[in-house]
């Protein structure tokens, strides 16, 4: 949750310091009791944001829930010949209207989704769809008249902070930024995600420039970030930084110029899909059942390999890296394969329950059936 | 339970499909407590050529025996089913009790884990909610057609 965080800074103030509780004793309380009572509060209040979150997540859930279906009877509709060109023009400014609401209840669900939660904490992110679900999100939040630009490209790799937090972090720097934004001439947001040996770097760079030098609590607000803002809760710069460091990331404030602020968020790699491997990797696959055979194919085509099967496998080609075979043909494929093959190369990977009599022949992984899912992380 | 419906609606060619894919008849299934998205999938699908009926099981908890006495070709499982049913659960007895069935996981937010789980209990693909209407339709054609697909979002 983004503002469960706020009992883990303890330098902002609390909200309840200028609430008047009529019903308490104007008895002086002795320092234990004040202490309590304040955790109290905060406990309160830190559960309160909690369901607010909860239901938030829950909110963008449920518009996907019906967008969908609105998405699809525009293309029904859409579909009819008779329709004038003036209608097809006003149906497809409708369903950009709806595509963009597609995308701000994909960001409202990242923002608001805790991001702690063990099913969420474990995910990976895909910076390019990341960017295309809290870019909305990012131009609501700006300052009135921010130009956004960004430039995210779809060749980075998957890196291992969660897709909620990472959206957490950025809006929590957006909406600080915003306040010292706020009326000066041509603010900007320059999101960049490049490439690194070690994964990834986004940054953000804003800038902004006034005349009455309000831009200058820029650096200081988005430094500290302790000030406690109406819209947002004690996210500080602190806080920020030990959670992505959780996953890997390291969050940095490289700049602080007077028209401006520069932080890089740097990413670790994950595990990837989608991978463009330099090196050609090549799989056969050997399976009777058309299901495991197309979810083979699937999870060999995402982690970068070509696939043949012993109908389309070229002999007079190079070995496959790795074969994927079941039971019921793996003797056959053993049989095959030359003896410098058997020792070792290519990889086995045979789908079906091991068998009583360990094969004579290296590097042979089973993997059940019920397990097909792990195939991804058997591949060499 | 509701039978198949009747399809009135002019079928059209689908460019995505090959001339020997248009004559193959496929039904689809939708296991889903959302019966707007059900409507208009229906309604989307009856332009596809081939497409032979939706079927719906009422109530969801008969969900399995009902596509184990109808088969459909291709079965679309929301992932958040209401009233404590497991749809991983699901999943898993229709692949045992309706092995000609292609089940395909349909989820608002997908993740990683919850692709390689479904993949492993018998499911055929994996679509997002948030994915683009089109592709949703073609992963249906693709599945029906012997591929395992994984749609995310737009």
């Amino acid at each position: 949750m983004i503002d469960g965080r706020a009992v883990l800074a303890p330098s902002s103030p609390s909200r309840f310091d200028t609430y008047t509780d009529h019903s308490m004793s104007k008895t002086p309380h002795a320092p234990s009791t004040l202490k309590t009572k304040e955790l109290e509060r905060a406990e309160l209040e830190h559960g309160r944001l909690a369901v607010i979150g909860a239901i938030t997540s829950g909110l963008g859930h449920d518009l996907r829930n019906a967008i969908m279906p609105a998405l699809l009877r525009l293309d029904t509709l859409t579909a009819t010949a008779s329709l004038s060109d003036a209608t097809r023009r006003e149906l497809h400014e409708v369903r950009s209207s709806l595509s963009m609401l597609q995308g701000l209840a994909s960001g409202l669900h990242l923002l608001a989704s805790d991001a702690e939660l063990p099913a969420v904490a474990t995910r990976n992110t895909e910076l390019h769809r990341w960017w295309h679900d809290v870019k909305p999100l990012v131009h609501a939040a700006t300052a009135a008249g921010t130009t956004v630009e960004s430039h995210v490209p779809n060749s980075l790799p998957t890196v291992t902070a969660p897709p909620n937090l990472l959206a957490q972090i950025l809006l929590a720097l957006v909406l600080h930024a915003r306040e010292c934004m706020q009326g000066s001439e041509s603010p900007q947001l320059r999101v960049t995600a490049v490439k690194t040996k070690g994964g990834a770097t986004v940054t953000l760079e804003f800038f902004a420039r006034t005349h009455d030098g309000t831009i200058a609590d820029l650096g200081k607000r988005t430094t500290s970030l302790t000030a406690p803002i109406e819209s947002m809760s004690g996210m500080t710069l602190d806080n920020l930084k030990l959670l992505l460091a959780e996953h890997g990331g390291n969050l940095t404030q490289v700049e602080c110029a007077a028209d401006g602020g520069v932080f890089t968020i740097e990413l670790a790699a994950g595990a990837q899909l989608n991978i463009s491997r330099s090196d050609a990797l090549s799989a056969r696959v050997e399976l009777t059942d058309l299901r495991q055979r197309a979810v083979v194919q699937l999870v060999l085509a995402q982690c970068g390999y070509s696939h043949s099967t012993s109908t389309t496998h070229n002999e007079a080609s190079n070995p496959p890296s790795v074969i994927v075979c079941d039971s019921a043909s793996v003797q056959g494929v053993l049989d095959s394969l030359s003896s410098d093959e058997a020792n070792g190369s290519p990889n086995l990977i045979v789908i079906g329950t091991s068998p009583l009599i360990p094969l004579k022949a290296a590097h042979v992984t089973w993997i059940a059936p019920t397990q097909l899912g792990l195939l991804a992380s058997a591949l060499p | 339970m509701i039978a198949p419906g009747d399809q009135t609606a002019v079928r059209k060619q689908s460019s995505a499909q090959s001339p020997d894919q248009l004559h193959d008849p496929f039904t689809v299934m939708c296991i889903d407590d959302n019966i707007s998205l059900i409507d208009a999938l229906e309604s989307r699908l009856a332009l596809e050529a081939g497409f032979a009926g939706m079927l719906r099981a009422e109530p969801l908890t008969e969900a399995v025996a009902y596509a184990s006495k109808h088969s459909p070709t291709v079965v679309l499982l929301d992932y958040d089913l209401p009233n404590g049913l497991d749809a991983l659960q699901v999943l898993q007895r229709i692949a045992q009790e309706a092995p000609a069935s292609r089940v395909i996981l349909f989820t608002g937010y997908p993740n990683r884990q919850l692709i390689a789980d479904s993949m492993s209990l018998g499911a055929w693909g994996f679509v997002s909610k948030g994915t683009e209407t089109d592709r949703l339709i073609s992963a249906i054609h693709r599945v029906r057609h012997g591929e395992a697909v994984v749609e995310l979002d737009a």
